[in-house]
């Protein structure tokens, strides 16, 4: 088992290196001088070259991305253009708010597509199914921003019975919560909706059902169980789908997390905030995608076997 | 020459089994109903209505007006027709979702055919380095990219078919690998036929099933990061039509025309909406498992 984690470690600090290299390299396509973005216009060649060497962007690229890689080890992303202060601060003040809106909407798509899918499942064909599917094929189809909109509107503008913007306290999260689980949680029920009924035909739950095990039982231990690998993998993914959505839901609800401060920064043509930032949301996915292969290994006991030998 | 015309009504044959099973899926045929009905009004735009007079033209007397008899879905903050500018945005949409679609097919293909025919260390590097472009989430992709290189329509593209061309080469990678050792490849090797020539004309072919399911159902996602980046100021410009650049117009005015905001969003959902049933039905026809 230790063998099995230490692997999936390397393999993602691998492809973490892999990441920062193709985010350092799409940010540095970008066209035009970045020093003299900063002087502006009226700025003199001296300057300019003074500010570049100042900045290490005279560097040739691989001599800047291995500086960039050392000093993202210490926990240094460089400084920001437009505040001239360091990057890395202004990114943990932000950082909290996006990863507690994406964990709530996560939490939520679990909590209700799950056994939302589940009862679908049990009751193929219901009016409980049909309602749930059709409404599972709409969250899928809703564009997230038009369905905050939508919900803003309502639930905030007119029955004004959350805030229709900013962060202060834990009311704000509901609603761009919703929003952003509405994707996921059509995803989830669909899934868990599918491999619940293939294994619900499967053989053992025939057997279980005619040694008499109760309903409850054969639903819970025997098919849930077995479908919870598909509802783990969709979890992992969507993690990265709803980190991507956030930036447009928060920028919706006006919350200042990483998703506003991308924004912003792409506006004023930030470059270091920018990488920064989307260095930050991917490392999280990463993360939460070892998480995910951990808890298969613990749940799935084919690959736990597959390590504990070797 | 026999051999020829065999495989030929075995193909037919084929393809109408699929048609015959996917005809039989009522949410598929009225995806495909949507979806032929916006592709028409997207052909025939400039027929239903101009696009220099009603979709760009400003009309300010006629500014704000809920939904008529003349004006179906209303007219904007600048007096132009809602629903000539919505079907005039479809152009936008299907044509740039299509178009960076066969961009991360073709490229995604190639790559994964590479990988999967060739395995080992080319295999290796390969799927390390696409497994990198699938850790970070489509939306940051392709934002990073229009923020690097600028907001155009050929750069919103190139994001698109970058951000979805990995999704393509795992595809086609494993239904090669499922197909590679089988005796009529080796058939052709045998025959002194080509690495090439064995790729695009014997196991491509059969990996286009799972491609197409997967381009339907990705094109799908493609129209709402479009629509996602063009509300965020970093899509389509206005004054085009784009539905997530009008949702991004109307959003301030959502309040006293709610409308600005229903319409456009209904059409990004419609055409979701349909190419999701689509994709749906064509994996199921597609399964092989499901026969019958």
């Amino acid at each position: 088992m230790a063998k099995y984690v230490l692997k999936r470690l390397a393999m993602m600090i691998l492809v973490v290196l892999g990441i920062s290299f193709i985010v350092f390299l799409i940010m540095n396509l970008t066209p035009g001088n970045a020093a003299q973005m900063i002087l502006g216009q009226s700025a003199n060649p001296e300057q300019v070259a003074k500010l570049e060497a100042e900045l290490g962007l005279d560097q040739p690229f691989f001599t800047r991305y291995f500086n960039f890689i050392l000093g993202a080890l210490r926990g240094d992303f460089g400084q920001s253009y437009q505040t001239r202060l360091p990057v890395f601060d202004e990114i943990l003040a932000r950082f909290p708010t996006t990863l507690c809106l994406a964990t709530l909407a996560m939490m939520l798509a679990t909590l209700v597509g799950v056994p939302v899918g589940v009862i679908s499942a049990i009751r193929q064909y219901s009016i409980v199914d049909n309602v749930s599917m059709v409404t599972a094929m709409l969250f899928a189809s809703l564009p997230s921003f038009v369905m905050g909109l939508l919900l803003q509107l309502s639930f905030a503008l007119n029955l004004k019975w959350f805030p229709a913007t900013g962060a202060d306290s834990l009311r704000s999260f509901v609603l761009p919560a919703i929003t952003l689980s509405a994707g996921t949680m059509a995803t989830l029920t669909r899934m868990t909706r599918s491999t619940m009924l293939e294994v619900i035909r499967a053989d053992y739950v025939r057997t279980a059902r005619a040694k008499g095990v109760g309903e409850r039982q054969i639903v819970l231990r025997h098919c849930l169980r077995n479908a919870l690998l598909p509802i783990v993998t969709v979890i992992g993914v969507d993690f990265g789908t709803v980190l991507g959505g956030s930036v447009v839901i928060e920028s919706v609800f006006a919350l200042g997390g990483l998703g506003t401060l991308l924004i912003t920064s792409i506006r004023m043509k930030d470059t270091p905030v920018v990488m920064a930032a989307v260095m930050f949301i991917t490392v999280t996915y990463s993360l939460v995608n070892l998480a995910v292969d951990l808890i298969y290994a613990f749940i799935d006991p084919r690959v736990k076997s597959q390590y504990t030998k070797g | 020459m026999s051999v020829k015309e065999n495989s030929a009504i075995r193909k037919r044959s084929q393809l109408s089994l699929i048609w015959h099973r996917l005809r039989r899926n009522r949410l598929a045929m009225l995806g495909l109903a949507l979806m032929s009905a916006i592709l028409l009004l997207a052909v025939f735009a400039d027929v239903i209505a101009d696009y220099d007079t009603k979709v760009v033209g400003m009309n300010m007397a006629e500014r704000l007006q809920t939904p008529s008899a003349k004006h179906w879905f209303g007219t904007d903050g600048y007096g132009r027709d809602v629903f000539a500018r919505i079907i005039h945005g479809s152009r936008l949409s299907l044509s740039l979702s299509i178009i960076s679609m066969l961009i991360a097919v073709a490229v995604g293909s190639m790559i994964g055919a590479i990988s999967g025919y060739f395995g080992g260390r080319v295999d290796d590097v390969l799927m390390r380095l696409m497994d990198m472009l699938l850790a970070i989430p489509p939306m940051l992709m392709s934002i990073s990219i229009v923020a690097a290189l600028g907001r155009s329509m050929a750069n919103l593209m190139l994001a698109l078919a970058l951000a979805y061309m990995p999704v393509f080469a795992r595809v086609i990678r494993s239904s090669i690998l499922s197909v590679k050792d089988q005796e009529f490849v080796e058939a052709a090797r045998a025959c002194g036929t080509s690495d090439a020539r064995i790729i695009l004309r014997h196991i491509i072919p059969n990996a286009v099933g799972p491609i197409i399911v997967q381009a339907t159902l990705a094109m799908g996602s493609s129209i709402l990061t479009i629509s996602s980046l063009s509300f965020m100021g970093m899509g389509i410009q206005p004054p085009q039509p784009e539905w997530g650049t009008m949702l991004y117009e109307g959003r301030d005015l959502i309040r006293t025309s709610p409308y600005l905001v229903i319409f456009p969003g209904a059409a990004i959902a419609v055409s979701v909406l349909s190419l999701n049933l689509l994709g749906d039905g064509l994996r199921d026809a597609l399964d092989p498992r499901l026969k019958n």
